[in-house]
């Protein structure tokens, strides 16, 4: 049984070894530098939140009242109620 | 399994390490229901940790491209949109060495549904001319301006091809008017983070689609170098005006901060319940290891093995079954997240109410994060066998005998 | 080589005590073939497991080369298991997962040996306990005899002074049973200490069993008897 146990740790082995190489011949730079040409060119950098027209697209820290939901509006917005 | 033996060609290794992949194979059955369900606590848990601290990592990358504040004009509470005389005074200011206005918004398709953001960008600026080398070049850019064209993120695209919208989009105007604009070109996959509902139009073109004023801005952003001016500058500027709301990066950064920590929010609780059902997991080992090894150790120990060597064996099965269930689990999400992107849990992270987001995930291994899941996830495991163990070995074994 | 004196074992439960072993003196010397003769429950196995270091005794002695095994610490205890006591169970006890020389490499692996040494000796006591031939065989699909003889494997392949059965024949067909007698045979030969526990018939007869030591509710009874004296 020692050689499906090598074969098993060789397998171990593959398999970190081609994380490691995925992570480090990722291309970071450029993913790095399209975003950072896009906040460049347009002053803009919210997340792109796929989100409901009724929740905001943008946030500050203000008006984050639920860090682990932070689109959803605060129950104290009246323009909910109130045509803006 | 195979009919040669040992006694044919002993393996060069030592009797112990022989045992050792011997008992782990041939009882492969009594492991593999707590390897599965390790691993999948463990692929979810390292998913959700390699998918959040991807995406904030990607926005740190941008942070010192932000602007350092935003002014903004507020109405009873709400954000309006700025006068575009607000500028001259803000670079008067001494410490501001950037201003730009900045116009936005978002418009709605169909019934509200879905909404694009609408950004304009002033194509005129050395600045922004400068920045956007990378996807246009001069005379792109100069048959981008010359008719009625636009940029858009990957998500848009996608979304207007799916609504046989392939090559251009008809907005409709506040003012009643439809207008025509071609897609000149699509932003790079790498940028959809923050760009994939992003249309970017001229200033000018902006403002018509989203029905603003000539000399009306959505708000003001402002670069100010010197971090000690800050406190400095946002006083001043908050004098102007009454009715100013003055954004700084420090408060945005926080926000993301506390967005996708894992010391908060969903992952927390993912965190608890992922140590809930560990501990339901080891307290199952552990009535197991009680109940079925109690005979086996009884055994071996009648054979001539001291505590010492039944521990020891315990003690490595059991730390073989811990590695290979952290490697695979881990391994494997690292693959779904960041080979796959992460397909259905991603959706968690930005949302799914809105387009879909192809984004890119660049790699980010937190090791501190990964260590510390190990050491949750080993060492109340190892205890769960090594202590029961422990316990039978010490007694003397007399019901071997029996 | 095993000298027991006023020996007691009590068991405890709740508020009951059974007193399974009852003064119990027995003189077993180096090379002597031992019949521990008596019906189920009168205690043999409990006096084997004591001697083998497996239980301990409530009172009295237990010395075996002179040594006083029951005060011993673990690590002593299971390092004179090793080298001097072999058993073999009354229900096997074999891993029936693991093939016939796996079973028998058992007590070998704490052992300082290596894979060489190993299995040169698990070779030779599968010869011994003639067995050779089915040692790949796992020994969940072995019959009675074939476990038997697998069991004795194991317990001579550390090479123990000493071997212990516990009704050794329970499980067998006469066949067998008359086999066993006959590797038992060839053990003592080979000048091994062997005490066996047994309320089969079988065993009154034995040419070369010294004695017979008859156990009635937990105490050696009358007279030790010599070979072939009725009871
Ligand atoms: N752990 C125990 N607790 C209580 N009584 C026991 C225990 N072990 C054995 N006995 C009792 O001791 C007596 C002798 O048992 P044993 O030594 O197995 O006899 P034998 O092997 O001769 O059949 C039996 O009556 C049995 O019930
Ligand atoms: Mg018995």
């Amino acid at each position: 049984m020692e050689k499906p146990f090598l074969v098993m740790v060789g397998v171990l082995i593959f398999m970190v070894f081609t994380v490691s190489i995925h992570y480090f011949t990722f291309d970071e730079k450029g993913a790095n530098d399209s975003l950072s040409m896009v906040v460049e060119a347009t002053q803009m950098a919210q997340p792109s939140w796929s989100v409901s027209y009724y929740e905001p697209r943008m946030f500050s820290s203000s008006n984050i009242n639920n860090i682990s939901y932070p689109e959803m509006l605060s129950t104290d917005r009246m323009d909910f109620v109130y045509v803006k | 399994m195979s009919s040669k033996s040992f006694l044919d060609k002993p393996f060069f290794g030592s009797p112990f390490f022989f045992f050792l992949t011997l008992e782990f194979f041939k009882e492969r059955k009594k492991h593999i229901g707590v390897v599965v369900i390790s691993l999948v606590i463990l692929f979810l848990l390292s998913s959700v940790l390699f998918i959040s601290s991807s995406i904030r990592y990607s926005i740190e990358q941008t942070l010192d491209k932000e602007p350092d504040f935003v002014v903004q004009k507020i109405q009873g509470g709400e954000r309006v949109n700025a006068p575009a005389e607000w500028i001259d005074p803000l670079l008067e200011i001494y410490g501001i060495n950037k201003v730009t206005a900045r116009v936005y918004g978002r418009y709605f398709f169909k019934a509200k549904r879905d909404s694009f953001l609408i950004v304009g960008v002033d194509f005129m600026d050395e600045q922004s001319h400068k920045t956007l080398e990378s996807i246009m070049d001069e005379t792109d850019l100069k048959s981008f301006l010359s008719s009625d064209n636009m940029l858009v993120g990957e998500g848009v695209s996608i979304y207007l091809k799916e609504h046989f919208y392939p090559n251009h989009y008809s907005f409709l105007t506040p003012k009643g008017d439809f207008k025509k604009i071609n897609i000149f070109k699509v932003l790079p996959k790498e940028s959809n983070l923050i760009a994939n509902d992003m249309i970017i139009l001229p200033m000018d073109l902006a403002k018509e689609v989203l029905g603003m004023g000539e000399d009306e801005v959505t708000d003001i952003a402002l670069n100010v170098p010197n971090d000690d001016e800050w406190d400095n500058v946002a006083d001043k500027i908050s004098a102007f005006y009454y009715d100013l709301r003055v954004v700084t990066k420090h408060d945005i950064k926080k926000a993301y901060e506390n967005l996708y920590n894992y010391k908060g929010g969903v992952f927390l609780i993912l965190f608890l319940i992922a140590i809930v059902t560990f501990v339901l997991i080891l307290y199952q080992r552990y009535a197991m290891v009680y109940s079925s090894e109690r005979r086996h150790i009884g055994l071996l120990r009648a054979l001539g093995w001291s505590i010492r060597d039944v521990l020891k064996l315990k003690f490595f099965e059991t730390i073989i079954i811990v590695i290979i269930s952290f490697i695979v689990g881990v391994v494997l999400a690292y693959f779904y997240v960041f080979v796959l992107g992460a397909p259905l849990l991603k959706e968690i992270f930005l949302g799914g109410a809105n387009m879909k987001n192809s984004l890119v995930l660049v790699p980010v291994l937190d090791f501190g994060v990964l260590s510390s899941i190990f050491l949750i996830y080993a060492v109340p495991f190892i205890a769960a066998v090594l202590i029961p163990v422990w316990k039978i070995s010490v007694t003397d074994p007399k019901e071997a005998m029996l | 080589m095993i000298s027991i004196e006023n020996l007691n074992r009590y068991f405890k439960s709740g508020d009951t005590s059974f007193h399974v072993l009852k003064d119990i003196n027995l003189e077993v010397l180096e090379g002597e073939c031992v019949v521990l003769r008596g019906v189920s429950g009168s205690g043999k196995t409990t006096l084997l497991s004591i001697m083998a270091g497996l239980d301990r005794p409530s009172s009295g002695k237990l010395l075996v080369d002179g040594e006083s095994i029951a005060k011993l610490p673990d690590l002593h205890i299971s390092a004179f298991r090793a080298k001097k006591i072999g058993i073999i169970f009354q229900h096997f006890n074999l891993l029936e997962h693991l093939s016939a020389s796996e079973n028998v490499m058992i007590p070998l692996i704490p052992s300082e040996l290596n894979m060489t040494e190993v299995a040169q000796r698990v070779k030779r006591s599968l010869e011994i306990a003639n067995i050779s031939h089915k040692a790949t065989r796992p020994a969940g699909r072995l019959s009675g005899g074939e476990k038997q003889r697998v069991a004795i494997a194991r317990a001579l392949v550390a090479d123990p002074s000493v071997i212990l059965c516990d009704e050794p024949t329970a499980n067998l067909d006469r066949d067998n049973s008359l086999k066993f007698i006959d590797i038992l045979k060839d053990l003592h030969n080979m000048g091994k200490t062997i005490i066996v526990a047994t309320h089969d018939p079988l065993f009154d007869n034995l040419s070369f069993a010294s004695r017979i030591v008859p156990m009635q509710d937990g105490s050696i009874v009358s007279k030790e008897q010599g070979v072939g004296s009725s009871e």
